[in-house]
């Protein structure tokens, strides 16, 4: 018996170690594995005889110091007057909207234009020309060689990392059965992991490598709950992993997301919609559909169509439309929302909205507008829906309130502390036994059991993907990459702290789930859903998809 | 693509509260974490058997009360210390005795650490070592004065405010432990989690008489020297109020020696419930006393609803008033040290732990100089009318009995003092639930508790 307890001890204090170690690889790997800095083209001034470096897929030109190509010398130059940008192995020039316009070898442009070689570009008096730089090959691929870890170690760090949570389980629940769930989830990781090196030839696997250790520890954690719950999680892993690999295949032509973009607004609008119509309640909230015997909240893969609604490339995120259907798309699903009582994903829509705003805008000014009427629009629900009143009362009081409003919340901190930095061990906790606690108390049902640091390692990583996301922001193919996938990796860490502070009684309680670990089916998907705008950030990862120097002609000037 | 990147700095700035908050997280349980899992409502340690790593209790001479070994919690070999220093040292479960060592030191008695918790195995756990300031012979003194009957004993130093003896009866003995029936349904054991010295809410009878002269020293100049004529009963508020015998003209000694209900009753009545009120208060009343994590039930003065002839009999311990033997002690303390109480102590020492026992000192209660008039008055109480005899003749002790009358069965057998010698500077209370007289039931025990209290001092 105390043989036994010393290695569950043990294994207890290595998990967290091998999954901080799998993590730390993977973001040093996708880290190292960057293009440098350096320019793609040239774009040579003529008319002031000047040389500017042309950094990205897509660049602004004008005189504001912000754009990416900043022409100061020429005051006929609008503040941001056209925008440069590249699709495939060409570019192509697109007028935002300048006073004075944009020609192309004396011809004004009113669509989007093929820059060739030679082509003079005429921005205000400014005459320019397109030059390749001069080390092509190298400045245009991606580091690939810089790659420190292989996909395979990785996948194999996750798996260990994974059994020895299952032996956890096994020592405490004394069920052999534990083992199932972990060991399929293990058998479609390292499917997912062939087919991503085979049938899509992408090698890099890291990104995928840290939803797998997190989507693991779900698995695991659900499975110590009932062993068909492990299972109906690996059901939606893998609905999430196609989901996943069809949005890659779905955004890899940028300038199809503006089609796209109505398709995605009707289908937000619909999802939230048909949880209207055919939600039933649970919980308080009616938020799920019940289709041929699954379950599902259409409102969580709404997040998905919504990145659509927030994100655009970077000719057109200039028009003002663009940024009133975001609002108008945005009201009607509050008003959805709202009507189903789902309080929990309206503040996860008004968290992303919010971040679109700021990205759309840049003005600090419309975000306060926007916390105001938020703040005017809390107040409302609140007058109208009293009982909202009553999570607000328990923030800082979790004590007082320890036998009824804030029951869940004193015994997290209760339990949470019980486990210590190492945990009590999977499946020896006792907040498992509170209603709802593996969705809603999920982040202290971890610290209980798999130890804090475990727990924090685990939501730190969601926290390293927005870091991540913002590394890659300038290098991605196109500016949609970049705005859907800061509007994604945002919306997973505040739906992480929603989930995490108001369990622990810091903010009101919303009832989120913790992305990729809660148990939730239609969570799992969703999370995955929005992992595919981070990893479609990446140039990296069309790259492998269409590798580009195979095709070159010769002969052809590539700039 | 830099203005994205630029405006990308939302996100992080979302992300920075959100690593911040796991820090501010990070730290509470750093900082609180054993108050968090010491909740009663953490079912981890209601399950059995986890003190049995624990680490060891002292006395103040190194007798040890309680102590784990292979896995199992011992208690003391004798079980008459065992029974005696029940209360004290507290049972496994913490849901059953809140003001108990083993219940307030739990962290420290298993080794709770933050980093491990209770996920530490539990033969790797180092648990801590508490030395109190009690004696197990004094406590085993105690306990057989009592012979039995239900009731309370403190005694402290009054000086340095150590705790030398804390007993509360009944008790079970803790290697012996009864049945969950006996426990609910046998009279005996009526009550038996219940630390009568701080959560034993008694009426204080004639110890309340301490209060009502401080009260009238306080307020009133020179009332020691008022004489009053006790015909035996007096009409207050309309009814009556009684004395044991027809007791003459009495000053305030004469009132405190003879302990005149007529004379206080007056008093009361003359002082008013705003100046009784307040006075109670100061010297402890409507408030929970705290030492060393043990905290006391809330002694209670409450007199603005009643009317005039309860509130005279107030003024003399009945009525509606409730006192703990702590309270009562306290108040005795404060007495023999000018005025100001040295607030007590338990715990000695901790193991591993810097822990260095501070004098506290509670609110002063009264002048030095009236400090100096009641205990004169307490003095002349135990020469005049319990006699010196009552005491072991080395001793000079100053007391006030109390026979505190209650709605069902015999009155409750008080006594609280202090003795004045040097090498035993020790304040008391006793009280012997429906024990009968004061003077008959408490001299007694608080004499042989006193003897074994002197005993062990001269030993230390």
């Amino acid at each position: 018996m105390e043989t036994v307890e010393m290695i569950a001890f043990v294994l207890r204090i290595a998990s967290p170690v091998l999954a901080l170690i799998t993590i730390i690889l993977c973001f040093v790997s996708m880290n190292k594995g960057k293009r440098e800095d350096k320019a793609l083209a040239l774009l040579y001034n003529e008319t002031f005889d000047k040389t500017y470096e042309v950094m990205y897929w897509e660049n602004l030109i004008g005189r504001n110091e912000n754009s990416d190509i900043v022409i100061e010398e020429d005051m006929t130059v609008s503040r941001a007057h056209a925008v440069l940008f590249r699709r495939n192995r060409e570019w192509f020039i697109s007028d935002v909207d300048s006073k004075a316009g944009v020609f192309v070898n004396g011809q004004r442009i009113k669509k989007n234009c093929r820059i060739r070689s030679g082509d003079k570009i005429q921005l205000g008096s400014s005459v320019m020309t397109l030059k390749p730089a001069v080390q092509v090959r190298t400045r245009v691929l991606p580091n690939t060689d810089a790659r420190t870890i292989s996909g395979t170690l990785l996948v194999i760090m996750t798996a260990f990392y994974v059994l020895m949570m299952a032996v956890q389980a096994f020592i405490y629940q004394k069920e052999i059965s534990v083992f199932m769930p972990s060991l399929t989830f293990i058998a479609v990781m390292f499917g997912y992991y062939f087919a991503s090196c085979t049938v899509l030839k992408r090698p890099e696997f890291e990104l995928e490598t840290i939803a797998f250790v997190l989507s693991g520890t779900g698995i695991v954690m659900s499975s110590t709950y009932a062993m068909e719950w492990g299972f109906k999680q690996i059901i939606s892993l893998v609905i999430g992993l196609v989901i996943y690999t069809f949005l890659i295949w779905f955004i890899k032509v940028p300038d199809r997301t503006k089609y796209q973009r109505y398709i995605m607004a009707f289908a937000a609008l619909g999802l939230v919609a048909s949880a209207a119509v055919f939600g039933k309640t649970v919980n308080g909230a009616s938020n799920w559909v019940y289709i041929g015997g699954m379950s599902l909240q259409p409102a969580e893969l709404a997040k998905i169509a919504y990145m659509f609604i927030c994100a655009g490339t970077l000719d057109r995120i200039r028009k003002n439309r663009y940024v009133v259907g975001l609002f108008i798309i945005t009201m009607a699903i509050f008003c959805m929302l709202y009507y189903i009582s789902d309080i929990g994903m309206a503040v996860v829509f008004f968290g992303a909205f919010l971040i679109a705003v700021y990205l759309w805008s840049g003005s600090r000014k419309a975000v306060a507008i926007v916390m105001l009427l938020a703040a005017a629009a809390v107040t409302v629900v609140v007058m109208v829906k009293p009982y909202i009143a009553d999570r607000f009362k328990v923030v800082g009081h979790v004590w007082e309130y320890a036998k009824d409003e804030s029951y869940q919340q004193a015994h997290s901190l209760i339990f949470g502390a019980s486990g210590g930095f190492f945990g009590l061990g999977i499946g020896n906790g006792n907040l498992r036994y509170i209603t709802i606690s593996e969705s809603d108390l999920m982040f202290s049902v971890l610290s209980e059991e798999a130890g804090l640091l475990q727990a924090l390692i685990l939501v730190c990583t969601i926290g390293g993907l927005v870091l991540y996301a913002r590394s890659v922001t300038v290098q991605s193919r196109s500016v949609f990459y970049s705005m859907a996938a800061c509007t994604a990796s945002g919306l997973l860490v505040f739906q992480t702290a929603l989930h995490i502070f108001g369990g622990l009684g810091m903010i009101p309680m919303t009832g989120l789930t913790l992305p990729f670990i809660s148990y939730g089916g239609t969570s799992m998907m969703a999370c995955w859903g929005l992992l595919a705008f981070i990893k479609s950030a990446d140039e990296r990862t069309y790259y492998r998809i269409k590798p580009e120097h195979s095709h070159r002609k010769r002969g052809e000037v590539l700039i | 693509m830099n203005i994205i990147r630029k405006r990308s700095n939302i996100i992080l700035f979302l992300t920075i509260v959100f690593f911040a908050g796991l820090v501010y997280h990070t730290v509470n349980i750093f900082v609180n974490a054993n108050d968090w899992v010491l909740n009663t409502r953490n079912w981890h340690l209601t399950e059995a058997g986890n003190l049995d790593y624990a680490g060891s209790i002292c006395d103040c001479k190194g007798n040890i009360l309680a102590y784990s070994s292979n896995g199992d919690r011992h208690y003391n070999d004798d079980e008459s210390i065992r029974k005696a220093c029940f209360h004290v040292v507290g049972d496994d479960s913490t849901v059953n005795m809140y003001n108990s060592v083993q219940n307030i030191y739990r962290a420290e008695l298993i080794g709770n650490n933050f980093l491990f918790s209770f996920g530490m195995p539990k033969n790797l756990r180092k648990g801590k070592d508490i030395t109190l300031t009690i004696d197990a012979d004094v406590q085993k003194a105690a306990y057989e004065a009592l012979d039995g009957r239900k009731g309370a004993v403190f005694f402290y130093n009054y000086m340095t405010g150590a705790v030398l003896c804390m007993v509360s009866t009944p008790v079970y003995d803790p290697e012996n432990i009864p049945s969950d029936d006996e426990l609910e349904n046998d009279e005996q054991y009526e009550g038996v989690y219940l630390n009568r010295v701080c959560s034993g809410l008694y009426a204080p009878g004639s110890t309340f008489k301490l209060v009502t002269a401080a009260t009238g020293l306080e307020n009133i100049r020179n009332v020691e020297k008022v004489v009053y004529h006790c015909n035996g009963t007096d009409i207050i508020g309309g009814n009556d109020i009684n004395c044991e015998f027809v007791m003459g003209d009495v000053d305030m000694t004469g009132a405190i020696v003879y302990s005149c209900n007529c004379y206080f009753g007056h008093l009361t009545d003359k002082l008013g419930r705003f100046a009784m009120t307040r006075q109670a208060e100061k010297m402890g009343f409507n408030k929970s006393i705290v030492f060393d994590g043990f905290e006391s039930a809330k002694s209670e003065y409450d007199v603005l609803e009643l009317d005039g002839n309860e509130f005279a009999w107030s003024g003399v311990g009945q009525a509606n008033v409730l006192e703990t033997p702590l309270n009562v002690a306290v108040i005795s303390a404060a007495i023999a040290n000018g005025g100001v109480p040295v607030m007590p102590y338990i715990v000695s020492g901790i193991s591993g732990v810097d822990h260095e026992p501070r004098q506290v000192l509670g609110e002063r209660m009264m002048s030095e100089e009236n400090a100096k008039n009641l205990s004169d008055m307490l003095d002349s109480a135990v020469a005049v009318n319990y006699g010196k005899g009552s005491f072991s003749d080395t001793f000079d002790v100053c007391a006030k009995t109390g026979t505190a009358e209650v709605a069902d069965g015999q009155p409750h057998a008080w006594i609280t003092g202090f003795c004045r010698n040097e090498e035993c500077p020790l304040a008391f209370a006793v009280v012997i639930e429906n024990g009968g007289s004061g003077y008959r039931e408490a001299i007694p025990v608080a004499a042989a508790v006193l003897d074994a209290a002197e005993k062990s001092l001269s030993d230390q």
